[in-house]
């Protein structure tokens, strides 16, 4: 699944480590969310929408309705 | 405001599991290659056995403690970690005992093969949480 957290993080000018924070997850996660190696669970990608003030769908695209 | 303390956190919370996990899988193995000694006494027997409540109770204590600090993505790493070594070192296991008493390899359950199993089990422990983070 992509996805356009590292654009909205950048927009934001936060660190991989500050969103990671915010979210309560490790560096880790955040690294393998943007890269596409992993798919946030539903709780968290809701908390990434509202953090960045998005619906879920603004962030994550579904690869079969691109 | 980036917290230190909170940065780290998750990466000690996941080291604390990683250790966990493989010292319980090492005493698992161990023991059984104490057990594989004929000369073990009936005492130490019991002893071994009566262990295991102390022994289980903190062991569960700790990893819901350690599991508890992991985040989504780190238990799924740890858990599919657990799994493969599992898979990985049970195989082994299974192929040999099965080697061993249809005749075809006159072997024995040697405390070296128990700790060649917990080598096995900690290099797929290792290798599939480097390779996923």
């Amino acid at each position: 699944m992509e996805n356009k957290l590292k654009i909205l993080r950048a927009e934001k000018d936060w660190s991989q480590a500050d969103l990671a924070e915010r979210l309560s997850v490790s560096r880790q996660t955040v690294n393998a969310i943007e890269v596409g190696k992993y798919d946030p669970s539903l709780p968290l990608a809701f908390g990434i929408a509202r953090l960045f003030g998005r619906q879920i769908e603004d962030i994550f695209i579904d690869g079969e309705n691109k | 405001m980036t917290n230190p303390k909170q940065k780290i956190a998750h990466g000690k919370a996941s080291r604390k599991y990683t250790l966990l996990s493989l010292l319980v899988a090492g005493i698992i193995i161990a023991e059984s290659a104490l057990l594989s000694f004929e000369q073990i006494p009936v005492w130490a027997q019991y002893a071994i056995a009566l262990a295991h409540i102390p022994f289980t109770i903190l062991v569960a204590t700790l990893g819901w403690r350690a599991l508890k600090e992991l985040d989504e993505m780190q238990r799924l790493i740890h858990m599919q970690a657990f799994i493969i070594g599992v898979t990985g070192s049970g195989a082994i296991l299974i192929t040999y005992t099965l080697l061993v008493s249809v005749g075809l390899v006159s072997g024995q359950f040697t405390w070296y093969f128990w700790a060649f199993l917990w080598i096995i089990y900690s290099l797929s422990y290792a290798f599939v949480t480097k390779k996923m983070s």
